[in-house]
């Protein structure tokens, strides 16, 4: 009997022995995609284009940190809460360095943007599917790619380009930077493969895919700033020609560009679309844009972060529609409509993006419905105007005609048209032109991101912050600030990207 | 009732047979029944003695109640004994009750202690192992055991990092920081399983044992690179159902709170200066003489009070604790039930955690071959908290100012936003207690069986498996509160909505499922003088680990705490599953002569699934000796009368490290980065981290020099340690992988640290008239030290660089305060253009210029000490216990709230007061500014101006009990009832100004350094009674 129950006990162990061998040692990923099951269908090949806009669309870039880093850099705006984060003061008052917190988080946000975008590239063509839409998503994801580098060539010079998908990083943990004049070779083939393969339009009038007329306008703001004004002048003359067929065209009321319920707008060329009320992932669908511009203290729960500089409301013209929609100078404080004087920090703030952020926006304006300009058609306009005067050796009727379209649309407001601002009239000198479209330019595309990388093409860096009258005044500003230092923790991982820019 | 060996032991009983039949003569002397009770000096009865005829193998064992009866003849010797305990022999000699107590075993020597997969004599370890029984463990009262364990075992370090309720946030690192990529914490083996201390009934641990050197952990190999901390937890005994009932009622408070000024007018007077000196010209931006002078002169101090924020949300709370247990046993079947409930508000409003608990164990033995047991844990907690946490809380709390309370004082029930409108507090912690909340479920569940069989003589299989599933729901709640202004009209505007990160509920399910098994055989034989014993054995382990996260934004009120309540317009959900598993044989082997020269192998070969197909597998073997000096012939009786035992022991060995992310080697694409197109994510996809093929397992060597020293036959013992800790190849995301190839830096094995330090304990008993006394003492001293690092990375105020410790200070120098405009001009620019006032920075490089470049490393990192005293007196029915833990050298950086005044326009210390002004030149402390003022700034300046000596010592606890005699229990049925009085954190000797020094670890794994407002620890008045029928 006992016996028996040994024999029985040692039989039972060993089966329940036997299926700790079940254990299998190797474990696949289950909620995120293994790469054994990617890029074999059309569907991966377009999320693999999707990937890429999760960083775009993003709170360490078009959601706040890039767009921040460059209304900060312009002289058109300022810091009203000096309690903010001090790297914003710094890059504001121009005393960052290379362990800047901000230039970081854009830098390796564009370069994972870059990663994303070059594995697209490099994944797709094994795909088995139409060749067309093939060759328009690789023709998508060498756009982004080439935005990306639009932005870290334009900030920061002389970079390191990566072309293809790392899959061995010993090939270029060590690289040098390429220079920049390289780096823009490379934006321009980008931008000409995506111009020769994207349709141009899309479903439901999306803007937030680029279009072929999206890759033409990004080219035209690469050769001005390249000063390839012939170039410059035909392809954002393209634009305009083609501006039928890409459903391009400037909105009637200049105040309906800043209303985020409105959805795509024609004269959006190329946006990056937030939706409200859902919170992304690492950071990703996450924008800040309305609270860092809104009042604090004020019904609209804002920060007063980001404020236009001191002068700048006086430089717009009281006759000009546009400064009433720029410029926030009263807001409800408790129900009790306020003026600036009396607010918690009294500055008058700018009203483009905190006034109406969208219905599925936060209390504050976080996480909006925004979309957020990269380009819209107004500045392909002032682009062509400014290209053709630059490369003519003076205004044509068709440059006078590009700007004053854009002018005449400033003269619209819903209480009956302006007589302000007047049409340019011909016969100005090239000088003269080239201040009315910089001019234009300034007041018509005031805070939106554009004016760093204008005053820096136009070699007015220094003097924007230190002439007599700026609207914001630096007195540390010099010459080599036109470039941002790469930054140190970059360099600490390789010192080939040495020598650091002048300066720094 | 009596259960003698000889009748469940059939072999016993046929030799007790024989013996008698071959010696007849015996039964010509005469036979006695003799019954009696042993007890310990104390009078608690001893159950599971041990009482043998002298010269006889049968014998039988005390019941619970300390009971036993024997059938010997007159001329027979007794043989009492019990692990632990002094033997004792005590000659018949016609006595027919013989009652006895055993005092405790001064020879330590003879215990045995737990190791892996085992257990082992004391006297014959040859590795690092530290153990302590429950009973020591249970004289401080906690709801989580971990907490308990501080202070008595030498080598391992426990940091309790607050005392919030459910959320002690407890540290155990063995023998310092191992490593600072993959996990630093000591694998828990839970009755052989990998299990859980925290989710354990701390009434239901019998005894933890600590494996520190690469000797004793080799075994587990795998996961023991930190140390192997095993728990066992209390059979039952054989013997009738002994039911008892343990009460204890714990009057709760902060342990210490800082001294902050609430008298409005003082605050008022301080914050204008600050205002002044901040540059502020707006006269609206000053309390005006008006509005002072309304406080100074107030008649109605509801509508101006002196509002203390402190008092509102810092509570003394009774925290209640009842255990209730059965155990016994019968016919080789034995069981102990314990069911816990703990109920423990905390401290701060608007935190609560109740604990509830069981504990089930049961063994029984089939037949002499076979026996088998399972043990169960079942713990539910319920933990609710304010939804950003204590800390958030707490600092909430001091940048309020006392000029409010926070509700209105017009009894509308509204809740205050400040009293004027240039205020700017932060968050009313009461709104936020009472309406922001997280509720934390809890179900934890760990179940295993394990099956015995003698195969042969010297011969055991033994095959264990258990299961571990846990589940955690998450609600969390953001609703919708206004807040006003304190004197607000009834029909005012809310001034500001209470920030509570968003709105809506967030609601989160996780759940873990651990399966694990093990089986493996023994073989213990002696050959002579030869004594072998041989171990080897097969284990297998996997986890999957699954959350899901769902969310909506609009609720129509606060109550609704469930999704549904919620719109469905704004919603969003997430899921993801990891897996892991492990497999591994480990085997040991010890071999000893004459117990005189001991000799241990343990090896382990393990594989992961984390690891790349090539390197998943690896092998970790130790090997360690002792020699018991004292028993050789040349030592010598007459010095063995002084020193009784001396024993040298040296181990080295291998571990191995791979608690990492789980798929470090393969490459993943993420679909977590949804793109929205107009109305619609779209699913977007890319890889997120570059994987690195060529990752493989961390490792760790550990070098141990010991001696383990008796005196007086073990009146006092004492035990040393030596080690020298090496990890390398540590798992750590690459430093050297640039941001612009577009991917998160991988894994790596990179990365040396060294650990080297010793470890000291002191036992001393001695029995003094009535009076038994017993001294611990324990001092353990670590040196951690970077090896190879590669470039050094300096991250907010550490640096890590090769040669210091892991994550060293990193500073300016505070050298005092500008006291004229004459000194500001002679001295080096400062970073803030200095005035009078300012804190004054050293210029260590000498350039004139005070900048990030005159930053110094700065000792105190890591405690250059920890030790602890305990000492035990039994008198009679008293019983009296000290326990002293102290820590030496470490520094804190502290900022913020609390140290830094008028942060977000908050309170401060009343050493404020004495801050620098023009007309007070000679202050002890520097200019006040209101926030980013330049003022503020300098002050706030990473400096070591706010490093603050963390060293302290504290009486962790005390405790005097009552046993109450017997005689006068057994006429209610009783046999025992004790109880007790104990405090907790009672007395605190520490440098460091107004909170308490004992606080959590950095979680990077260096230097402490953050926010001033840790939640507090408690100290606890307690009174309880245990009753035993």
């Amino acid at each position: 009997m006992k016996k028996i129950t040994l024999y029985r006990m040692i039989l039972t162990t060993l089966c329940f022995t036997s299926l700790f061998s079940c254990t299998k040692l190797n474990e696949e990923p289950v909620s995120i995609l293994d790469p054994k099951q990617y890029f074999k269908t059309e569907a991966d090949a377009e999320a693999s284009v999707m990937g890429i806009y999760g960083l775009l669309a993003n709170a360490d870039f078009y959601g706040r940190r890039l767009t921040m880093v460059l209304q900060l850099l312009g002289d058109d705006i300022d810091i009203a809460d000096i309690g903010t984060q001090s790297s914003r003061i710094q890059l504001n008052s121009f005393t960052h360095d290379a362990s800047n917190q901000d230039l970081l988080a854009v830098w390796k946000t564009a370069y994972l943007g870059i990663g994303a975008a070059n594995a697209a590239i490099d994944g797709i063509p094994a795909v088995t599917m139409n060749e067309a839409k093939k060759s328009a998503l690789i023709a998508e994801a060498r756009l982004l790619r080439a935005l990306y580098y639009y932005h870290l060539v334009q900030l920061f010079g002389d970079i390191p380009y990566i072309s293809e998908f790392v899959s061995d990083p010993s090939k270029v943990i060590a690289i040098s930077k390429t220079p920049a004049a390289k780096v823009y070779d490379n934006i321009i083939a980008d931008c000409e493969y995506a111009i020769a393969n994207l349709p141009n339009t899309y479903a439901n009038n999306n803007k937030a895919r680029p279009s072929k007329g999206a890759a033409q306008t990004l080219l035209a703001s690469v050769y001005m700033v390249l000063k390839k004004w012939d170039d410059a002048a035909k392809m954002a003359e393209a634009v305009i020609n083609d501006a039928n067929k890409y459903q391009y065209a400037l909105v009637k009321d200049y105040n309906s560009l800043w209303d985020a319920d409105l959805g795509f707008q024609t004269e959006h060329v190329w946006v990056v679309d937030f939706l409200g009320g859902i919170t992304g992932e690492n950071a990703s669908n996450q924008d800040y844009t309305a609270p860092m511009t809104g009042v604090r203290d004020a019904d609209m729960l804002g920060w007063s972060v980001i404020v236009p500089s001191n002068g700048v409301y006086a430089s717009f013209s009281d006759q000009d529609y546009r400064k009433k929609i720029s410029f926030l100078t009263e807001t409800p404080v408790k129900g009790v409509m306020t003026p600036y004087q009396k607010w918690k920090w009294p500055r008058i703030h700018t009203a483009k993006w905190c006034l109406h952020p969208g219905a599925n926006a936060g209390a504050d304006g976080s996480d909006s419905d925004i979309k957020h300009v990269i380009f819209r058609y107004a500045e392909v306009l002032l682009m062509a105007a400014e290209a053709i005067n630059e490369s003519k050796g003076g205004p044509t009727e068709k440059a006078y005609s590009y700007i004053n379209a854009v002018r005449a649309r400033a003269r619209y407001t819903p209480a009956g048209v302006q007589n302000f601002p007047a049409d340019l009239t011909v016969g100005m000198t090239q000088a003269d032109f080239r201040k009315a479209v910089q001019e234009e330019r300034r007041v018509e595309l005031a805070f939106e991101w554009k004016r760093w990388y204008d005053i820096k093409r136009w070699g007015q860096v220094v003097e924007a912050f230190t002439r007599q009258g700026a609207y914001e005044s630096q007195p540390k500003v010099k010459d080599f600030h036109a470039l941002m230092p790469i930054p140190q923790d970059e360099i600490a991982r390789n010192n080939n990207l040495l020598p650091q820019n002048p300066g720094y | 009732m009596i259960t003698p060996i000889t009748k469940t032991v059939g072999k016993g009983l046929l030799l007790f047979s024989l013996m008698s039949m071959t010696a007849p003569n015996v039964f010509a002397q005469s036979q006695l029944k003799i019954t009696g009770k042993v007890t310990s000096p104390a009078g608690e009865p001893l159950a599971g003695v041990t009482v043998q005829i002298k010269g006889a193998k049968n014998g039988t064992v005390t019941d619970v109640s300390g009971n036993y009866q024997i059938i010997a003849k007159d001329i027979d010797v007794l043989i009492f004994s019990l692990v632990g305990r002094e033997k004792a022999e005590i000659a018949v000699d016609k006595k027919d009750h013989i009652n006895l107590v055993l005092q405790e075993s001064s020879s330590l020597m003879d215990e045995v202690v737990v190791v892996g997969y085992g257990t082992q004599k004391k006297s014959n370890l040859t590795g690092a192992v530290a153990a302590v029984d429950g009973k020591t463990l249970n004289k401080r009262i906690a709801t989580n055991p971990t907490q308990l364990l501080q202070g008595r075992m030498p080598g391992l370090r426990v940091t309790q990092g607050s005392g919030e309720a459910g959320n002690e946030n407890v540290n155990l690192q063995v023998r310092g920081l191992g490593s600072y990529g993959a996990s630093s914490a000591p694998l828990v083996i839970v009755d052989g399983i990998p299990g859980s201390l925290e989710n354990l009934n701390p009434q239901a641990i019998e005894n933890i044992t600590v494996l520190k050197d690469a000797a004793s952990a080799a075994i587990y190999g795998a996961r023991a690179a930190n140390g192997v901390i095993l728990v066992t937890t209390k059979q039952g005994k054989s013997g009738k159902a002994q039911l008892s009932y343990d009460y204890n009622v714990g009057i709760t408070k902060a342990s210490a709170l800082p001294d902050l000024v609430y008298n409005s007018v003082d605050y008022m007077s301080l914050y204008n200066q600050a205002a002044k000196n901040s540059g502020i010209t707006n006269a609206n931006s000053f309390f005006s003489q008006e509005m002072i002078d309304a406080y100074k002169n107030a008649t109605d101090k509801t509508l101006y009070p002196d509002f203390n924020w402190l008092d509102a949300v810092f509570k003394t709370v009774p925290v209640q604790t009842h255990n209730l247990s059965l155990s016994g046993g019968a016919n080789g079947t034995n069981y102990n039930v314990i069911l816990g409930y703990v109920d423990q508000p905390d401290i701060m409003i608007g935190t609560s955690f109740k604990k509830y608990n069981l504990q089930l164990n049961l063994n029984s033995k089939i037949n002499d071959r076979i026996s088998f047991g399972s043990s169960i844990t079942l713990n539910y907690g319920d933990r609710k908290y304010p939804r950003n946490g204590a800390e958030d809380q707490f600092l909430s709390t001091i940048s309020q100012s006392p000029l409010y309370g926070p509700v209105l004082p017009d009894g509308s029930g509204r809740y205050t936003s400040r009293a004027y409108p240039f205020q700017s507090p932060n968050k009313n912690p009461v709104a936020v207690a009472e309406n922001a909340f997280t509720r934390l479920n809890n179900y934890f569940m760990q179940g295993n069986i394990f099956v015995n069989i003698k195969l042969l003589d010297g011969l055991e299989w033994k095959t264990s498996g258990g299961l571990t599933y846990g589940f955690t729901k998450n609600y969390t709640n953001k609703p919708v509160i206004n807040q006003y202004m304190w004197q607000a009209k009834p029909d005012a505007l809310p001034a500001r909505q209470l920030d509570v990160g968003g709105q809506g509920l967030e609601v989160t399910d996780d759940n873990n499922v651990y399966p694990v098994g093990y089986t493996q055989l023994t073989y213990d034989k002696s050959f002579g003088d030869h004594n072998l014993k041989v171990l080897a054995g097969t284990q297998t382990e996997y986890n999957k680990a699954q959350k899901l996260f769902g969310s909506r934004l609009q609720f129509p009120n606060k109550d609704l705490l469930e999704l549904d309540g919620g719109g469905a317009g704004q919603q969003s959900n997430s899921g993801i599953t990891n897996e892991w598993s492990l497999r591994s044989y480990y085997g040991r082997l010890n071999y000893d002569y004459k117990g005189k020269y001991l000799l241990e192998g343990n090896a382990r070969y393990d594989a992961s699934s984390r690891f790349p197909e090539n390197r998943k597998w690896a092998f970790f073997p130790s090997v360690s000796a002792g020699w018991k000096i004292s028993d050789e012939a040349f030592f010598g009786e007459q010095l063995k009368e002084t020193v009784n035992e001396v024993k040298l022991r040296a181990s080295i060995g291998t571990l191995g490290n791979q608690n990492i992310g789980n798929y470090p080697y393969q490459t993943v694409y993420s679909s977590a980065f949804a793109y929205p197109f107009e109305e619609n994510l779209q699913q977007g996809a890319r890889q997120v981290a570059m994987a690195n093929e060529q990752i493989k397992w961390e490792s760790t060597r550990v070098l141990d020099f010991g001696f383990d020293l008796g005196f007086w036959n073990n009146k006092l013992t004492a035990s040393f340690d030596w080690y020298n800790k090496v990890t390398s190849d540590i798992l750590s995301s690459s430093t050297a992988f640039p941001s612009y190839i577009g991917l998160t830096a991988p894994t790596v094995n990179y990365g040396t640290l060294r650990n080297r330090g010793i470890e000291l304990g002191l036992q001393y008993r001695e029995k003094i008239g009535e009076v038994s006394l017993t001294l611990n003492g324990n001092i353990q001293a670590n040196r951690n030290k970077v090896i190879k690092y590669g470039a050094e990375r300096i991250s907010g105020n550490t640096i890590t660089r090769e040669g210091l410790p892991y994550g060293s200070f990193y500073l300016l120098e505070s050298v005092g305060i500008f006291r004229s405009k004459e000194e500001v001009a002679n001295s080096p620019k400062q970073q803030v253009p200095a005035q009078p006032g300012y804190l004054k920075f050293a210029d260590v490089d000498g350039d004139n210029m005070v900048d990030n470049n005159d930053r110094v490393v700065v000792p105190g990192a890591f405690p250059d000490f920890d030790y602890s005293f305990n000492a035990t007196a039994v008198w009679k029915n008293f019983d009296f216990t000290a326990f002293f833990f102290g820590s030496q050298g470490q520094k804190i950086f502290v900022s913020e709230w609390g140290i830094v005044p008028f942060r977000q326009g908050g309170t401060f210390t009343r050493e404020w007061m004495d801050a620098w002004t023009p007309e007070n030149p000679n202050a002890s402390l520097p200019i006040v500014g209101l926030d980013n003022s330049p003022a503020a700034n300098n002050v706030r300046t990473a400096s070591t101006f706010f490093l603050k000596d963390g060293s302290f010592l504290r009486l962790k606890n005390i405790q005097i009990g009552y046993s109450l005699p017997q005689s006068t229990l057994s006429k209610a049925g009783i046999s025992g009832l004790r109880v007790y009085f104990a405090a907790d954190n009672l007395l605190t000797f520490s440098k460091f100004p107004g909170l308490d020094p004992e606080r959590g670890v950095s979680s990077s794994g260096g230097a402490t350094s953050g926010r001033y407002v840790t939640h507090p620890q408690n100290k606890v008045f307690a009174f309880g009674a245990n009753i035993t029928f």
